[in-house]
């Protein structure tokens, strides 16, 4: 009994160990100064501790403003997604019509292609055509794209879950879909419905490749701001590792919180 | 009859804002890069003219697509192997013990939630020639000299170990998933019987839970098949393509060499290969 309680501890301490040191080193490098990074041996703590660099790379280096034009993507951008896939998945629960066997193949071939097939396409609809190049409105429509698929499946199987007698019931009373929907199912599946805006808004918030070619100045997000300044400013570290701290609080938060959902969405709800 | 055509217009509304998002952004762009993949479009050089299947024969026997292509299928072979045993084993760990469990689930969840840039980012730093943790410890510990920026191998090296950073956690809770469904009953028997870990992983878990395996197989190939930011912020792709996985040479010859319709041709082939694995997967998930 006692061996197995130290066999346990020694797993946990290990797999902690390599899940929280990379973190931990982006945190300390945050909090170092220059030459405190380069220091022989490595420190394992941050021998002087300061916020400095969070300050400098919130003003110095817009981060604030990038930050802030993130965070106003991946909140519009998870209201809009959320409230498509609600409908649709009310459609697809409650209608019968032509075409709804194609939309699980769909959104797997949806979750599975790699945006990358498609840059170029996107880089010709938003910059070219409809003229939204550096313009956060061309991300909070682009996003929908992987967004839709995975909140319409997290929202299908809540709603399939509440008995067809309940809409009945409803019709009987002269209650119109809409109303059906939004009045007497969404209370049911308040929490599915927030899981769903949480975890769109992380993919909203995380999200590179797309915001790479799409924005400049204006409209950058944190993460191509991140990648900016591999080159811009290669000496900046410690503001650098301080951006990188930040752009991980929404993913750490969220994670923690809706972990159950979090593999959910990951896998599509197939597991 | 004025009901009745409501009726049937509700389908309809309530697909609307979706099915316009995927008009936009998934059917136009396919039409749009069919058409791109079959002239020759490429700005200040390209006439436009249609050329039939020229480009998909030209991306199909270039030496650095099919280089791009055979080091992708083997770090995607590499990370699915490694990423399934570690989670498999750590499924297993967590599904045997409410300690591990309730201690590790908060942890593990965490690298499922971060940017990929920023998981880039943390590599980066964590084994940056100079300063990175990873490099001091592999040097003075090991002394091995470190430096995945003029080591090719070193780099995609660095690579794998990222992706199993980050993904392993999830291939541990599809098969926790998996685990948590069997019949008590079955388990308790093996534990009664005085059977192994290594016992009980290969004739009770394995067996239990294959679907649950081969899903997590499927998945982690596809999403690892695609693995581009991460990758993007920690190497570029170097050195010397070394790390040029499939998705940053589509990403370099759409969007910085501009050589449209190659860089179509080969979306369409890749969407191909995406499209006949989603078949598969369906056809696995029916089952």
């Amino acid at each position: 009994m006692r061996m197995k309680t130290i066999i346990n501890i020694v797993i946990i301490a290990i797999i902690a160990l390599i899940t929280l040191f990379p973190l931990y080193w982006l945190i300390i490098t945050s909090l170092k100064s220059y030459t405190e990074i380069y220091a022989n041996p490595p420190y394992l703590y941050p021998p002087n501790p300061t916020l400095q660099y969070y300050i400098e790379a919130l003003y110095k280096f817009y981060g604030l403003k990038y930050l802030t034009n993130s965070l106003v993507i991946a909140v519009t951008n998870a209201a809009i997604s959320t409230l498509a896939s609600l409908l649709a998945a009310y459609a697809v629960s409650r209608f019968n019509f032509r075409g709804k066997d194609n939309l699980f193949f769909t959104f797997v071939s949806m979750r599975m292609a790699p945006p990358a097939i498609f840059a170029v396409a996107y880089y010709y609809i938003f910059c070219r055509t409809l003229g939204l190049r550096d313009n956060i409105l061309a991300l909070i429509i682009l996003y929908n794209v992987f967004n839709i698929p995975i909140a319409i499946w997290l929202l299908l199987s809540a709603l399939e879950a509440i008995p067809k007698d309940l809409d009945a019931v409803a019709q009987l009373e002269g209650l119109s879909h809409f109303k059906i929907l939004f009045r007497i199912h969404v209370p049911i599946i308040k929490g599915t419905v927030a899981v769903s805006y949480l975890l769109t808004f992380l993919n909203a918030f995380n999200e590179y490749l797309f915001a790479s070619f799409i924005t400049s100045t204006e409209a950058r997000t944190i993460t191509t701001a991140l990648q900016g300044m591999i080159t811009v400013a290669g000496v900046y570290w410690s503001q650098m590792a301080a951006l990188g701290v930040l752009s991980a609080l929404p993913g750490i938060i969220i994670a923690v919180i809706a972990r159950r959902y979090l593999v959910t969405g990951l896998t599509m709800g197939m597991v | 009859m004025n009901i009745s055509k409501r009726e049937r217009l509700y389908p309809l509304i309530f697909t609307l804002p979706a099915l316009v998002v995927y008009i936009m952004l998934a059917f136009i762009p396919l039409i749009f890069t069919i058409y791109l993949s079959i002239t020759n479009v490429r700005p200040g050089v390209g006439t436009g003219e249609f050329v039939g299947a020229k480009n998909f024969v030209d991306v199909l026997t270039d030496a650095t697509t099919l280089a791009s292509l055979r080091i992708t299928v083997i770090y995607t072979a590499i990370v699915v192997a490694i990423e399934l045993v570690l989670g498999f084993i750590i499924g297993a760990l967590m599904y045997e013990s409410i300690t591990i469990r309730k201690v590790l689930t908060p942890l593990l969840v965490i690298p499922l939630g971060l940017p990929p840039l920023t998981v880039g980012l943390i590599w980066r730093f964590l084994a940056h020639p100079d300063f990175g943790a990873l490099t001091y410890y592999l040097r003075n510990a090991l002394g091995i000299n470190f430096n995945y920026s003029v080591n090719g191998l070193q780099a995609f090296t660095l690579t794998i170990l990222m992706d199993i950073w980050m993904w392993t956690s999830l291939v541990a809770f599809i098969t926790l998933g998996g685990m948590l469904s069997i019949p008590p009953e079955y388990t308790e028997s093996f534990l009664v019987d005085g059977a192994s870990f290594w016992h009980r992983l290969r004739y009770l878990y394995f067996r239990m839970i294959k679907s649950n395996i081969i899903f997590a197989i499927i998945l982690r190939f596809m999403d690892s098949f695609k693995v581009f930011d991460q990758v993007f912020m920690l190497t570029q792709g170097g050195p010397a393509g070394a790390t040029y996985y499939i998705s940053i040479h589509l990403y370099r010859i759409g969007l910085t060499v501009w050589d449209l319709s190659r860089g179509a041709a080969l979306s369409l082939v890749i969407l191909i290969i995406v499209i006949i694995m989603s078949n598969i997967i369906i056809k696995v998930m029916r089952r």
